[in-house]
Parts: structure tokens; sequence; C-alpha cells
């Protein structure tokens, strides 16, 4: 079976799911139907990573054909197609009015696409990273940057600075808080870190699903009252985010990678899971 | 030919009928033939396609038609379409052209080579040829002997006939030792009893016909049945005998046997054969070689008729040998050696001589003996030289003689090696080119040995820098094989090398981390380390990084904090709803964003402070009071007074500046 790499609630109230994975299709699923509405095939090679606009018309979606697609969602057929990095691209997002898009990159670059004018050049490279970049994040005018090399690059665009954490392990996946005060960052050593954004101290830390050789997408869930992430021998762990306790744990995935979790965003207690097993588990109501 | 006619001829030319159309009024020579295309005339040009070819014999030619094409040249003439090709001529110094002759052979077409050839006839050389077996002698033995032989000179005698008449053969002789026998005189045998040595009589030539068919041997064919048993009878008894065994290439007519067999006999079905090969059995029983020979048992017990059997051949056995009536059984081929017998003594092994004056111990002792014992019984000096096993110990010449096997080496002595070594050796030492203590410390301490590429020579330049440094006694390597020469000239490269990679000395060495390299491993095998603070490089551990520690002890904060600049295009800002940041599009700047914490602008961005490259200066001049010429003077730094405007506000320059530059264009058009 082909694996499922990236899995994502639509916009709003997360009525709908993106999946995408090894098969090289993107999947649009009602999650509690399980009903599947439309795929999206135009990827040569597996689709690492999915975001969708604000807006849910349009999502973008990239992986190892070094392309950023970016999706009608309607009419199923792109709308652009982002071409610049030298590497498969492993992460990509929206800024929050959906102007921009990020996309990070095996090249150790992010970079920066117009989707407002029909430039085919990037706005920006950022090539501070030294090692692969696993994971992008933006909230608000902040550019979350994850690499292998072991730090979380924050670009403020407001202030033009940059301010780099060192994590010490490979960072596999960032996120941050709805106030923006935390981040979480997940690294190969297994453990999950929530980081002060301020000073860069840490906050808490979340150990005991195992992470060690692959990229697996943790996510806050219940309205920040959990961390959830999948582990490396199947099972989704439930954290609590101020205690750092485990508060649950859910088996799935027959045992394989869980590659990432997701939260439903519109107060829905539901969640999705995507494995290495090549399929995606829906939990919850 | 030019003379009058006969008449006859006039008249049978001007007469009637056949040659009518010739002229008839000619009266001298011969008339021309009619100008009509009728008639030939035989000098007339005649069209190659209506040119007729015929033989010798008057007989249409088809112009080798049969014989592969035109044979006769190109249309009837010598030579080729393109003409006669020319000879290549070549001459050189070396082989000088000669002139060559013409043969027969070049004025020859291929039928009249052809021709030729089967024209030629290979004989023997009458000279060489047998005893009155050349024509000349059958045709002289044929016809009468006239007068006239006796003018004309004598046959010339062949080669085998002189050689006979050398060794006293006369003609009319036979060939052989003369025999005893009784006089002989027409016929009639003189009964006088009294024997004289004859020559043998002559006896007549066997003519050896050629065989050139593929017949069996003595296949005879249908004229046996023509000449019928005449032939039979001619046949000689061993001939016969021969062909007994079932012969090769026997066939139904002369199948031997009896006489009277007829060949055409039908006779009865079971003497035919009905199976292909079934004579086989009956060929390996007629091989079997246990023939079954009749020998009387009065005849088998005495060893001399034993010797009377008679070989294959029908002669008897050689002298002193008796035929073998058992097959001798051979291995691989190879006969077993002769047995010898126990009482054999060879004949010429000759007893020594008197026993009495050679004492019995004396071959025992001679082979004891060495050189240097039989020198010394023989009151000889001994020589001044002195062998290799004087100087060899006990255990090596052991050794020696294990491995050579040979165990009457002379004694190793183990002496000291002569004065004369350790002077050599002194004059070896001679040879090694100085070095300064110092600097081949310098050099072995200094951390970059060359030839990398070649660790032997690496190992043997450490070893010449330790002998230079005193470290080590003795000479340095010398690499195996190498004469003196390439040594003295492989020290003076190292000696180079050690002055080129004497270490970094005062500042700059500070400057350059030395690699950490696996080197020092490798020469750690190759040569022995005899100071290991000295020579072997330890790896500098490398500094971790002070963030990175942190981060490992999870001490998150201001340790693994760093800040960079970060300079968002505007577009970017644009799009993320920012203002630029006051300092964003600023090229100028951008060229020296620093990279975190670790490389922070320091005090000095010079490479090397002005005192330390002062002292560097100083070092290689071997001057300590050299001052650096013109680092004194400050670099100027420019102010800026953002208040005023040096461009716009500052004093005008004069008026010929500005006419220098731009110049006045009627002037001078080429300085424009």
């Amino acid at each position: 079976m082909l694996a499922m790499h990236c899995v994502s609630y639509s916009s709003g109230i997360g009525q709908y799911i993106l999946t995408g994975g090894s098969d090289r299709k993107i999947t649009l699923t009602n999650p509690t139907t399980a009903t599947p509405l439309q795929s999206y095939t135009s990827h040569g090679y597996e689709v690492l990573s999915l975001s969708i606009s604000p807006d849910n018309s349009t999502f973008a979606s990239a992986g190892g054909d070094k392309l950023v697609f970016h999706w009608d969602v309607a009419t199923a057929k792109t709308l652009r197609r982002f071409e610049g990095h030298f590497s498969r691209i492993n992460a990509v997002t929206h800024n929050d009015d959906a102007s921009v898009l990020i996309s990070g990159s095996y090249d150790a670059t992010v970079r920066l696409w117009d989707l407002k004018s029909q430039s085919r050049k990037a706005v920006q490279v950022l090539e501070d990273a030294k090692d692969s970049v696993t994971s992008v994040y933006v909230k608000g005018c902040e550019v979350l940057v994850g690499s292998v090399d072991g730090r979380v690059r924050n670009y403020d665009v407001r202030m033009g600075r940059c301010f780099v954490d060192l994590i010490g392990w490979p960072v596999t996946s960032v996120g941050v808080t709805a106030d923006g005060n935390a981040l979480l960052v997940g690294a190969l050593d297994g453990g999950i870190r929530l980081m002060d954004k301020v000073n860069g101290g840490m906050l808490q830390c979340y150990r005991g699903h195992v992470n060690g050789d692959f990229r697996i997408r943790s996510c806050f869930g219940e309205g920040e009252k959990y961390v959830i992430t999948g582990s490396e021998d199947g099972w989704i762990w439930v954290y609590d985010l101020l205690e750092g306790k485990v508060v649950e744990r859910l088996k799935g995935h027959e045992g394989k990678v869980v590659t990432c979790v997701a939260y439903n965003p519109g107060g829905k207690k539901q969640m999705v899971s995507s494995g290495t097993d090549g399929t995606v588990v829906v939990w919850g109501e | 030919m030019s003379g009058k006619r006969p008449r006859a001829a006039y008249e049978a030319d001007g007469g009637e009928g056949s040659n009518s159309n010739s002229a008839p009024f000619v009266a001298f020579g011969t008339a021309l033939p009619a100008s009509d295309s009728e008639t030939r005339d035989d000098g007339s040009y005649v069209p190659v396609w209506k040119q007729e070819v015929t033989d010798e014999r008057g007989r249409k030619r088809l112009h080798g038609a049969f014989t592969g094409g035109f044979s006769a040249g190109y249309f009837n003439t010598v030579g080729s379409k393109e003409g006669w090709t020319p000879a290549t001529f070549k001459s050189s110094r070396g082989a000088r052209a000669k002139a060559a002759q013409a043969r027969p052979e070049d004025f020859m077409d291929e039928e009249d080579l052809k021709e030729a050839a089967e024209a030629q006839v290979v004989e023997t050389a009458s000279g060489f040829s047998g005893i009155g077996s050349t024509e000349e002698e059958l045709g002289r033995r044929a016809r009468q002997v006239t007068l006239m032989d006796l003018l004309t000179p004598a046959v010339q005698d062949t080669m085998g006939a002189k050689l006979l008449k050398k060794m006293g053969w006369k003609e009319g002789q036979g060939i052989g030792p003369k025999v005893r026998r009784k006089a002989v005189i027409d016929d009639a045998v003189d009964d006088t009893g009294k024997t004289y040595f004859f020559a043998p009589t002559n006896s007549a030539i066997v003519t050896l016909t050629r065989k050139n068919d593929s017949k069996g041997l003595g296949f005879v064919g249908e004229e046996r049945l023509q000449q019928g048993k005449e032939l039979e009878i001619e046949r000689p008894a061993v001939k016969e005998k021969k062909r007994r065994g079932g012969g090769f290439g026997v066939g139904v007519l002369n199948d031997d046997g009896d006489e009277e067999e007829d060949p055409y006999e039908i006779r009865p079905k079971s003497a035919y054969n009905r199976v292909i090969g079934g004579e086989k059995k009956k060929a390996a029983i007629v091989k079997k070689p246990a023939r079954h020979v009749f020998v009387s048992r009065r005849v088998g017990k005495s060893k001399a008729t034993m010797s009377l059997l008679k070989c294959h051949d029908g002669r008897l056995p050689l002298e002193g040998f008796i035929l073998s009536t058992e097959p001798v059984q051979t291995q691989d081929g190879w006969y077993p050696p002769p047995t010898v017998p126990k009482d054999w003594k060879p004949a010429s092994l000759k007893t020594p001589g008197p026993q009495g004056t050679k004492p019995t111990a004396a071959p025992s002792l001679e082979q004891k003996l060495d050189p240097h014992l039989r020198g010394k019984l023989l009151g000889e000096t001994p020589l001044p030289g002195k062998s290799v096993f004087d100087f060899l110990t006990p255990a090596v010449r052991d050794r020696l003689a294990s491995v050579t096997g040979n165990q009457n080496l002379p004694p190793a002595l183990g002496e000291a090696p002569p004065t004369t070594y350790s002077s050599s050796s002194s004059s070896m030492a001679d040879l090694v080119p100085k070095l300064d203590k110092s600097q081949a410390l310098g050099a072995l301490k200094g951390g970059f040995m060359p030839y990398a590429d070649d660790l032997e020579k690496r190992s043997r330049y450490r070893a010449f820098l330790e002998v230079q440094a005193g470290l080590r006694e003795g000479l340095p390597d010398r690499k195996y094989g190498m004469n003196t020469q390439g040594w003295v000239k492989e020290m003076n490269e190292f000696m180079g090398a050690a002055r080129i990679f004497k270490p970094l000395t005062g500042m700059i060495a500070t400057r350059f981390t030395p690699s950490s390299s696996s080197s020092s491993n490798i020469q750690g095998d190759t040569d022995v380390p005899t100071d290991p603070d000295v020579l072997i490089h330890r790896p500098q551990q490398k500094t971790e990084d002070p963030a990175q520690a942190a981060a490992r002890m999870s001490m998150y904060g201001p340790l693994t904090r760093s800040v960079i600049d970060f300079y968002p295009s505007r577009l970017l800002c644009k799009r993320f709803n920012v203002p630029p940041p006051n300092y964003s599009n600023a090229p100028a700047r951008a060229m020296e964003r620093s990279t975190g914490p670790e490389n922070k602008p320091g005090p000095s961005r010079e490479l090397a402070a002005q005192a330390q490259i002062t002292n560097m200066m100083r070092e290689v001049k071997g001057d300590d009071k050299y001052e650096l010429p013109g680092v004194e003077q400050k670099p100027i730094v420019p102010t800026v007074d953002t208040g005023r405007n040096e461009a716009l506000e500052g004093e005008r320059a004069g008026e010929e500046v500005f006419k220098a530059i731009f110049g006045d264009s009627d002037d001078d058009s080429d300085d424009e």
C-alpha cells in the first residue's frame, strides 16, 4: 500500500479533508461519511505537503516533482505551478490571507511565491537553513522554518529579523499556538518541545512517542488543550499541553508510521491521521 | 617480284572465269585485287569485327572461347587495352638495379606458357641417373657398336659408376664381395677342383615401376585373368607369404589362397558375409599375438636350437640374441630397464691399485677437511682474504645452511666487521648533508610532512630529520636498492624540504588550525615512533558549540537563540500587510549581515595586527629593527558631514579644470 504523507482539514469549520500520499493523488473527502468527493491528479511524484487557503477556494500542494501546485478546488485543475526549487519540496503553506505561498525544500531553501501577481519568480528566497527544510508555518507576519540542521528560524517580516532557535536535533514539525507566543517543535530525538517565542526558552517537552527517523507532523488538539502526535510504531499520542503528561494513546495504522495528524479546526471533536500503511483514520465524532 | 609476268599467268588471269574482274592488262608484277568489297586484300584494312583468326593449321580459331575468352592479347595484339605496362624500375644505393635479361616467358601469353609447361619433362640429370638406366646407355646397348663410337666421345659415367670404378668394379661385373667358386668356362663347370675368387654375377636391373594409382599393393586386375596362371607362378614366394594374413585392398580377383580357387566360383551361402562388419571378429582372431608355433620338444629344450628361430623377416636374430617367445610387457610405452645379474661386473671398472699405501679412514677424513685445513696440511700460507662466513653469526649460518640444504658450509665465526667498514661509514656520514639541528627539530615538530603520496619516502624523510636533529644515531635510511648517488640526491631534496616546511613561526602559526587528518596514524604504521609527544599529532578535540551543548542539555534560552538580520523584500512586506522594516532593501548593509553571535564584529577587522606583521617580517628578514614601510601613516578615515554636501557646497574648481575636462570642441576634437 502506498503511504499517505499529509492530511489537512479545510479551513473554516473543517468540513472536508484533503489527503495526499505516494499515490500521487490528492483526494478531497468528507471525513464523517468517508466519501471521496474529488481527486486531484497532476502530480508526477508523491505529494508531501498540502495547504488550503482560508477561503477554501484554492489549495496548494507540493512533493517530489519540485513544483508547487496551486489548485482550484472546484475545477480540480492547477491554476499555477511554481518552479524554482532544485529538490523535492517537503512543506508548503499559505500566509493568512493567501497572498503568499511559502514552500520549503530539500535544497535547504524556503521560497515565497506571490499569488497575487503573475510573476513566475519567487518573491524572496530564504537561504539561511543549512540543511533540508522540513516544515514551514506562517502565523501573522512570522514565517517559521524548521530544518534538519536542528534549528527553527522565525522570520519576522515586520521586524526584519530572524530568530534562530537551536533545538539540537533535526526538526520535523513546527507549529504556533493561537496567541502566537509559543512554538510547538517536533524533533527527531523523539521529543516535542513547546518553546517560548520571546526568549527561546523551553516551556514543556512531550516525550513518550517514537520519532527517530521519519517526519511526523504534530498538532494542537481541542483548542490547544492537548498536543497530538503520531508515532513510528503506529500509535497516536495525546499529551496534555501544560502538564506534558500522556493523556491518551490511540492505536491505529497497523503498527506503521503515523505521518501526520490534524485536528478539526471548527471545534468539532474530530481528528484525522495518515499513515504509511496507506490509510487515513478519522478519530472522534 | 617485279618482272615480266609469265604468259601463263597473264593468260590465266586475263582468261575466263574466276578472276575476271582483276585488271587484265597488267604485264608486270602482281595484279592488284579488285577494289570491290567482295574480294580481300591481305594488306588492306579490315575492321576488327570482320577479322577472322586461323591457327597455324588454317582452322578457324575461336579466340580462346573454350579456354575462357581472349587469350591472344588484346584484340589479336600483344599488350592490353592500356597498351604496354612498363616494368617498374627500382634502384637504390643498397640494391642496384640490374639490367633485366629478357626471357622468352616475358613474351609469352597464358596459352604459350601452358604449352611450355606441358612440354616440360622433369628428369634426372644424366650424370646422376642410375647405372644402365640412362637412355644413352640403353640405346648404345641396343645398337651395334660401330667404329664411329671410337671417335665420338665416350658416354659420361654416372656418379655411381665412377664410385664403383674407384672401388675396383669393372663394367660387366656384378656388385658385391668376390665369391670363391669353381671356374665356369662356356657353361661348363671346370672340374679341376680348383676354386677361384670371382666377381659376383651381374644381375639384371630391377625395374621399379612407379605406382601412381590408388589400387592395392600388388593388384594386377584383369591382366591376371588374361595372362592366366603363368603370372601366378611367376609371383615370388615371399610375396605370397606376405599376403596370407589378409591383405590391404585385396579384391575378389586376387584373393589369395590356393591356385585352384576360382574367383567366380559360387560357394555355399555360409561362405559369404551377410552382415557388414561381420569380419571384425575374424580380424580380432587373426590379430591375436599368440600364434601357435609348433616347436618340437627336443628343439625347445636346447637353447642353441631356440636361437635358430628366425625373425619375422626370415633372418636369424643378431648374434648373442635369442628370439623371445612371449611378448614384452611395456609400461606406458617404456620398456622396463634390463635386470642386472647379481654377479655382473663391469669390465671397464679398474680395481684400485696397491691398497696398503692409503689409510682406510682417508676418504672420510677428506670429506671433513675444509679448505683451511687442507691448506694447513699442505703447508700453504693462508690467503689474506676472508670468507663471508667469518662475519656471519652461527645462527645466520645455520639458517643459510637450512635454506640451501648445504650442511658443510664453513663455520660462522661471527667476527666484528673490520675497521675499514666503519671508516667507510664515516665517509658515508660525510655524504649526508648537514642540516641545522633546530631546523630539523622544527621540521619534525612543525606538523606538515611532505610526501603524503609516498609514505616510505616520508618515513625516510622523517628518519633523516631525526638523524639531523640528533634524536637518532647512525645514517639516515636509504631506500632498498638505491645507489649512493641517488641517496645523496634524495637527502639534499629532504634538506630543501625541511627548509621549506619548517614550522610556522610566530603569529602565523596561530592563524592556522592544524588539520586533524589521519596522516599521523598512517605514519605510526610505517615507521617506528620514537617520541610520541614529538612526532605524532594528537587530533585536536573539536570544541563543541556552546549553543549545541546547551541544546543537548535542554538549556534552551539565550544560549540557543541567535538573531540574524532578515531583509524581506518590499513586495513581501506588502503581501504580509506590514510596513517594510526601516532598513529594508538596503543592499549595502545586506552585505555585512552577521550570522549569529560567534561572528560578532571584533574590535579590529584587520587580518593581522600591525605589530604581528612587523614581527613576522622581522623573522623573515632576520633583522630585529625592521619596520614595515609606510604602514605607520594612518589610513584616512573619511568623515562624512551629513549637514554639508561637499559636491554642491564645496569650493568651485578653477576654470582651467573645467576646460581641461570638457575642453573646447573646436580646438581639439580628438580629446572629446
